[in-house]
């Protein structure tokens, strides 16, 4: 009974999402990329060489996005990209999510000093505004190992999703049904994670997919600025040597190189936006406008 | 003034959610009797404020009106435009609905709520006019013209159900319908507004079809009642004699569940089970699976409503027809 | 120890107002009451009565401002937290919303099969199983993967009951069990609460702002108690509260109760105004200082002596009223639609 009963808990909050068109589009969407970045390294070679004669090729059969500069597939180097890309981006939104939830959770449980000494924190890494944050960091810190630049990242992005994870813990933390559990001396391990939690989950869930969004533009922005340590495999970096190194955007026959490295991180922004409206819809159906 | 006559006529209202349509009205077919009060009783989801909101044309998005007609003074009230409707409203049929208090505006003085009702309905009149008319109305109802320059929330709830009452008499219309006007209230406003509600009946003749949950307030008012279960009308027939004998074995399980003063409380007892979905409800009588005297007929076939004698109607086998 | 609860002259005042203007409000005044093993009470007061601020104190989910609180005997502020926990188990609060009182994510099962493990029962599903048929809600096996959604409000607050149950309490206060149960449903609640009392021989407090349902509770062998204002105004055996009220606000309940029977409603509402004054539609907590009779300002038989404090005084055997008019009320006939129209009591 237990097992199953876990199981069903997880399919009971799933299956919202899969019912959700926008969600759906979404995770399809993503899973296509999911796939670039698992199964693609294996199938698509990455020739790296420099062979001018080939430089600036339109896409064709061949070279499904065009060359580049070095006369290299962008496709292939975008494959190659991929995982690093996405990797750093989960990365952060991990990080970011899990010390959002921590706070979240415990300023909306416990309530009192401890609550209101935690929301503060909340309040100040909210005001000061990250981006600009996270550059100045980063040159500062010069070269940083990609999981700790990840956890640097993270510092700035769980304050937002704090906030929302907090006020959902807070809109149960008083339920009749939470006051039923403490007059029969449930204990707080049992009415936090099973009373509270799974009334909060889908919130951790849509800041996480939120996380990802607002983390791949940061890191691809970052490295598109070169606050990050040099990669040649991270599209940030692809973008950087298309537009500062090599000029690409100011040659007409060239202005497919940026375009598609472009076209990519806005079409996998798309599916995650989408995704997470799909998600908070789903979880929320006051936000569904056709019911 | 005197009351008109509504005659609903298989009524069919759906609405339409996600999980499939809800069959919240199917076949519904009752009589408002002209200058009548008439109690259309019934639990949650019974459908009762489905039918009104058809019958006052103010049904949600989602609903959709499958079929039937609503007769009055010479019109099916389905079937007229908005703007044909516009002429009934206010001025023939006034709707004072469920939770009506909340319908105030909180930013317009009570005297101004009487003023955009009338020129909605009739064009503006000189405001001493309207004063003099507001007052009137609002002493028919107990309350002092003072309370014309208050804002709504200055107000408690028994002084705001009357303002929407003296509202829905603005243009002595043939016809109010009223929602649960009383079910907000506390027992002894309750009691003040049902008293205010039979003294403007006995005053103006009106039609009143008062909808209900609470069967002794229907029990207090009504000249006749009728009673919905899931979606169906299933008896309809005079006061007394539905208390004396109730025929519908649904309306039976119902008047024996009231605790009342009026009541020997050692026979009451709950219908056993529970209402069904209307999403699919259960094939012919929707009743059947509570039903003491359910029989094979009943489980396959939804009954007619049927003639009873002396002005009674019932939706059951039990009494008669053919399948 | 054959008292449950105690509660002795308990106040909860609750504050508001911002920094320049403090408003006090007195939710409950005085109020003292013993709730023994076993014994069935009804608490009947309208919103604002402080009715559910009583039950709430009661069950220990508010500390009293004035006065002391014990249950079983032991002043519930001296106890520490462990005791305070083991004793609380012993009584049950029933929300009044079964809506919000079970999770919506926790089946059937886990709702009883979460405390009962909690308390180290052996045979869980053989338990859950028993409550389940004991709160009428069978065949049991069938509900064990439902949600609370799938139930009806009635089956939800039995529902709630038979979780109350699984602590093996002594008393149980069950709040408006039956005001957001279809009418055709609330005497099974009724039912199921009675049958504790009577068949299990469990103390059961019933809050309600309904007097007829009340009376239905509390009849053959059940104390009747009437709220306003935070105070208890009257109290007593329910049949003599309710044959032979003395205070007049306990008379304008039973005159303002819905009765169904049309050729009395006439009769029912000019008896009422007898017992209306002008005022009777207003809101509570009107006029009146701190330590007069709450209901001074809707009374219509007020007088100067009501602005001094009032207490209950025992008018006929085991029957209190707390006002300082009652010789000046008019003479008190049951009225016609009861159908137990008689003086004498009914028991």
């Amino acid at each position: 009974m237990r097992a199953g009963g876990a199981l069903r808990t997880v399919w009971e909050l799933i299956r919202p999402i899969l019912k959700n068109r926008k969600s759906v589009c979404g995770i399809l969407g993503l899973l296509f990329f999911v796939g670039m970045a698992t199964v693609g390294p294996l199938i698509v070679p990455l020739q790296i060489g420099m062979e001018f004669s080939r430089r600036y090729l339109p896409p064709s059969l061949e070279h499904p996005l065009g060359t580049d500069y070095f006369g290299n597939d962008i496709f292939q180097q975008l494959i190659h990209g991929t995982p690093l890309t996405l990797g750093l981006a989960a990365a952060i939104a991990l990080f970011a999510t899990l010390i959002a939830t921590v706070v979240g959770v415990a300023s909306g449980y416990v309530g009192g000093g401890a609550g209101r000494a935690l929301d503060f924190l909340t309040n100040i890494f909210l005001t000061i505004p990250s981006f600009p944050a996270m550059l100045i960091l980063f040159v500062a810190l010069g070269e940083t190992h990609w999981l700790v630049a990840a956890a640097v990242m993270a510092l700035w992005m769980w304050a937002g999703a704090a906030k929302s994870i907090k006020a959902a813990v807070y809109r149960v933390r008083f339920a009749p049904f939470v006051e039923a559990a403490e007059n029969l001396n449930l204990g707080t391990p049992h009415i936090l994670f099973k009373e509270i939690m799974p009334h909060v989950v889908p919130y951790i869930f849509i800041n996480f997919v939120s996380s990802f969004r607002a983390a791949l533009e940061a890191s691809v922005g970052l490295m598109f600025l070169g606050a990050l340590k040099y990669n040649p495999l991270h599209w940030g970096v692809i973008l950087n040597l298309a537009i500062f190194q090599t000029g690409s955007i100011y040659i007409a026959r060239a202005i497919h190189y940026p375009l598609s490295i472009i076209a990519f991180v806005a079409l996998l922004l798309f599916f995650t936006t989408l995704l997470s409206y799909g998600v908070e819809e789903a979880f929320r159906p006051e936000l569904r406008g056709y019911e | 003034m005197s009351g008109a006559e509504v005659i609903v006529r298989d009524l069919n209202v759906v609405y339409l959610v996600r999980e499939g349509t809800i069959k919240a009205a199917s076949n519904v077919t009752l009589r408002v009797e002209p200058g009548s009060v008439t109690a259309l009783v019934g639990e949650s989801g019974s459908g009762k404020s489905t039918v009104v909101e058809a019958v006052t044309r103010t049904l949600p998005s989602n609903a959709k009106v499958l079929g039937g007609s609503v007769l009055f003074k010479g019109a099916d009230l389905l079937k007229l435009s908005e703007e044909e409707y516009r002429q009934f409203r206010w001025r023939e049929i006034s709707y004072v609905p469920q939770a009506a208090q909340n319908s105030l505006n909180p930013l317009q003085t009570v005297f101004e709520h009487f003023a955009e009702t009338h020129a909605d309905v009739a064009g503006p009149i000189p405001r001493s006019e309207l004063y003099e008319m507001a007052a009137k109305l609002l002493e028919s109802v107990g309350l002092d013209a003072g309370v014309l320059r208050a804002y709504p929330h200055q107000l408690s709830g028994g002084m705001k159900q009357r303002i929407l009452i003296a509202l829905s008499f603005l243009f002595k219309p043939s016809l109010v319908v009223m929602d649960e006007p009383v079910s907000a209230l506390d027992v002894v406003n309750q009691s003040l507004i049902l008293g205010l509600i039979s003294d403007l009946h006995r005053r103006y003749g009106t039609s009143i079809l008062l909808v209900t949950h609470d069967l002794p307030v229907a029990g207090e008012l009504a000249d006749r009642i009728a009673v919905m279960y899931a979606g169906h009308l299933i008896e309809m027939g005079s006061n007394e004699e539905f208390f004396e004998e109730p025929l519908h074995p649904y309306s039976n399980g119902l008047v024996r569940s009231m605790i009342a003063f009026s009541t020997e409380l050692s026979g009451v007892s709950s219908i056993p089970g529970e209402p069904p979905s209307l999403l699919n409800p259960p094939p012919g009588c929707r009743f059947h699976p509570r039903c003491p005297r359910a029989m094979d007929i009943c489980r396959e076939q939804e009954p007619p409503l049927l003639e009873a004698g002396g002005g009674r109607w019932v939706k059951c086998w039990l009494y008669g027809g053919k399948a | 120890m054959s008292e449950i609860v105690k509660l002795e002259n308990v106040s909860k005042v609750f504050r508001r107002g911002g920094i320049l203007r403090k408003e006090s409000v007195w939710a409950v005044k005085n109020a003292s009451l013993t709730i023994a093993l076993g014994s069935r009470i009804a608490v009947v007061g309208e919103s604002g009565s402080g009715k559910t601020t009583l039950a709430r104190i009661i069950t220990g989910f508010e500390k009293p401002s004035e006065g002391y609180v014990y249950w079983f005997g032991k002043r519930v502020d001296e106890l520490p937290k462990k005791d305070f926990e083991k004793l609380r188990e012993k009584i049950q609060y029933v929300h009044q919303d079964p809506y919000t009182s079970l999770n919506p994510v926790r089946t059937v099962y886990d709702t009883l099969a979460d405390p009962l493990r909690k308390h180290g029962v052996d045979n869980v599903e053989e338990k859950v199983k028993e409550l389940l048929r004991l709160v009428k809600i069978t065949p049991p096996e069938y509900f064990f993967n439902k949600f609370p959604y799938h139930l009806s409000g009635g089956m939800r607050q039995r529902l709630a009951v038979a979780r109350a149950l699984t602590a093996s309490p002594q008393l149980i206060v069950a709040d408006e069990p039956i005001s957001m149960v279809d009418m055709s449903l609330r005497v099974s609640v009724l039912d199921v609460l009675l049958g504790l009392n009577r068949e299990v021989g469990l103390a059961v407090m019933m809050i309600s702002h309904d007097i007829a349902a009340a009376y239905y509770f509390a009849r053959e062998g059940g104390l009747l108690y009437v709220m306003y204002g935070g105070r208890i105004i009257e109290c007593g055996p329910s049949e003599k509260v309710v044959s032979n009220p003395f205070h007049p606000y306990t008379r304008l309940l039973l005159l303002a109760t819905p009765q169904h029977k049309r050729s009395f409603f006439q009769e029912r509402i000019s008896m009422m105004a007898r017992y209306a004054s002008a005022k009777s539609g207003a809101a509570l907590g009107a006029g009146g200082g701190v330590d007069a009779c709450p209901y001074v300002a809707r009374c219509p038989f007020a007088a100067p002596e009501c602005e001094s404090p009032i207490e209950l005084k025992e008018i006929e055997a085991g029957h209190y009223v707390a006002c300082k008019r009652v010789d000046a009320l008019p003479e008190w006939t049951p009225p016609p639609w009861y159908w137990f129209a008689s003086k004498r009591d009914v028991a």
